[in-house]
């Protein structure tokens, strides 16, 4: 599709989906950047930052209803942790199954790949003592351990680790954030922490952008220093960046306050399951039903 | 210290979940009916601040590094109802959304590091706040209730590993304790700063000291206790009627320890989480769980009586 590179101009057919670069012109000036086409809007492009970086893709997946995936992630890793270790054809379907709706969603499988295998080094290191059990710590103890067959249970904990965290990451990798938590609404998570949660999302993007100029600041002014002084610098940058964003959200409380806020937080786009969220539900049930039962 | 899932066993996690999910209701509860609506903001920023200043790593001996939680600190501004949500909500938004600990571990995460945290933070700082009225000791109390409250959250994971039976309890409780106990220090400078900079700029948003006044915190422990058994004592019905995954495939292909060789809680009191002497094996396990509570309960109640009895002699005097 690289012959397709034509730019954002004006009646131009929107074609490429996924994430894709070439130079383009935006906010008045010609650059070139990794984005992607948002759903439904057209010449509209849009670049998630961070971790919401594949947010704003356009596929079947990211069209599902958040509440579909949050459930159909947590039903699945509920039984990959309950269901025994998993054999060796139950693992690869799971993991067939999940990289296959990474494919689906548009998502770089390397970076699903990478992103989900954060989770090994920890799992790992408890998972080489699981065979000895709550027993004693002697290498004799753990030799015998693992040659009657205890090299199963280290399996098991880093495999169960892994599959769970790659479910959760395809869930939110594929949902906007503002519509995680609508989603989380209608699930009916408490309003106090819904409310709390869409402040977190609010405030982290500007106290990220705090943190980094704090650090610009210190660095221009050629300040340098390790060990406890740094921590110390913690410290005081944490109780400054607390200070400013209170003192802005008791402002922007304020105001919300006299538009008429009264706990609930509107949004324009209503959810609604329809037929793909129904087979998504079905997939991830069925799934998670065999894995328990065979 | 965020555990992952697939690392503990059913009941474990179960009962976690069931205790955390109790202590949240009651903090939704609080935080609907007791805190005003603007402090409900200060409790969202505090959120989105520890949310932040998670991702700052900070170097500790050895080449590995650790990172601020929070708890101790968000107990200290708030009290410690309104920590325990502030830090559920960072936890949550954590595993939904970062696939940072797993969803069914997600109990055991909020009981680590949102329910131990924060009151562990919190009765080390009101007991500093009550031995002197100055910045130094308060300042003090801040930094020895982080690094309580960061080794206190180690211990309850590393227990909670072991309770699964996976790893040896010196193992975990000394490696998990050693590196907190490092890691612990910086939390404890940073709680500190943060704390400093509070008190000289903005000291009214410092409330855990009114919060560390209210003579109803033991009745709350004891309700809090009572609901963790009850939810214990259900799960381990459902505990015992099924086996373990892993006990399952361990008899299935049959590298169960071969019977009358010492296992994991041969030696513990109540070895295998049964009481001794009872014959219904259901009930043996329910009996078991409630006794293990209810003896954290009894030293938990004794620790806090102890502690309204100290204060009671501190305001007569």
């Amino acid at each position: 599709m690289s012959g397709e590179d034509r730019g954002h101009g004006k009646g131009r057919p929107l074609r490429r989906l996924g994430i894709h670069s070439h130079v383009h012109e935006h906010e008045g000036a010609l650059h070139e950047h990794a984005h992607h086409h948002v759903h439904g809007a057209g010449e509209v492009h849009a670049h998630g930052h961070g971790f919401e970086r594949y947010t704003l893709l356009s596929s079947p997946v990211h069209a599902l209803d958040p509440r579909s995936k949050i459930v159909s992630a947590v039903v699945l890793s509920l039984a990959v942790v309950l269901a025994p270790p998993l054999r060796p054809a139950a693992l690869a379907g799971v993991v067939a199954l999940l990289l296959s709706v990474a494919l689906f969603a548009k998502l770089p499988l390397r970076w699903v790949l990478a992103r989900s295998a954060l989770v090994i080094p920890f799992a790992g290191t408890i998972a080489l003592f699981a065979p000895l059990g709550a027993g004693s710590l002697s290498v004799g103890g753990a030799v015998e351990a693992y040659s009657q067959g205890g090299w199963i249970e280290a399996y098991a904990v880093v495999s169960k680790a892994w599959i769970t965290t790659l479910a959760m990451l395809l869930a939110a990798a594929t949902t906007p954030t503002p519509l995680l938590l609508k989603g989380l609404e209608g699930l009916r998570v408490p309003r106090v922490m819904l409310l709390m949660m869409t402040f977190m999302y609010r405030y982290l993007t500007s106290l990220g952008d705090q943190l980094s100029s704090a650090k610009n600041a210190l660095a221009s002014r050629g300040f340098a220093t390790t060990g406890w002084r740094r921590v110390r610098l913690f410290g005081n940058l944490a109780g400054t960046m607390f200070i400013r964003s209170y003192e802005r959200a008791e402002r922007v409380y304020a105001a919300m306050l006299s538009r008429g806020f009264d706990g609930t937080l509107p949004t324009a786009r209503r959810l609604r399951l329809r037929a793909p969220d129904a087979l998504a539900l079905a997939i991830a049930l069925t799934a998670s039903a065999a894995l328990l039962l065979y | 210290m965020h555990i992952p899932d697939g690392m503990l066993d059913t009941r474990t996690w179960g009962t976690a979940w069931l205790g955390s999910a109790g202590a949240i209701g009651y903090a939704v509860r609080y935080v609907r009916t007791r805190v005003d609506e603007g402090r409900v903001v200060l409790m969202a920023v505090l959120a989105a601040l520890v949310f932040a200043l998670q991702m700052l790593n900070f170097p500790v001996a050895g080449g590995t590094s650790g990172h601020f939680a929070g708890g101790a600190a968000t107990a200290i501004v708030l009290g410690p109802w309104p920590a325990v949500l502030v830090m559920s909500t960072v936890l949550t938004v954590q595993a939904l959304v970062f696939a940072d600990g797993g969803i069914a571990a997600l109990g055991a995460n909020i009981l680590n590091m949102g329910i131990v945290a924060p009151f562990a933070g919190w009765l080390v700082y009101s007991l500093f706040a009550r031995l002197g009225r100055s910045r130094r000791a308060k300042l003090a109390g801040a930094f020895v209730a982080a690094w309580f409250a960061t080794v206190s959250a180690a211990m309850a994971t590393a227990l909670e590993i072991w309770l699964s039976g996976r790893a040896p309890l010196p193992l975990v409780v000394g490696s998990m304790g050693f590196w907190h106990a490092l890691i612990g220090i910086g939390e404890g400078v940073i709680t500190a700063g943060l704390v400093g900079y509070l008190l000289a700029v903005r000291p009214d948003l410092l409330s855990a000291e009114d919060k560390a006044s209210e003579p109803t915190a033991a009745r709350r422990a004891a309700i809090g206790l009572g609901v963790t058994a009850l939810a214990a004592a259900a799960l381990s019905f459902a505990a015992s009627a099924y086996p373990d995954g892993l006990e399952y495939v361990a008899e299935r292909t049959g590298f169960t320890p071969a019977e009358g060789a010492p296992t994991a809680f041969a030696r513990s009191p109540l070895p295998d989480y049964l009481v001794p002497g009872i014959g219904n094996e259901t009930l043996a396990s329910v009996l078991a769980g409630v006794v293990g509570l209810a003896l954290t309960g009894v030293a938990l109640y004794g620790l806090v009586r102890a502690a309204r009895l100290r204060r009671g002699q501190a305001k007569r005097s």
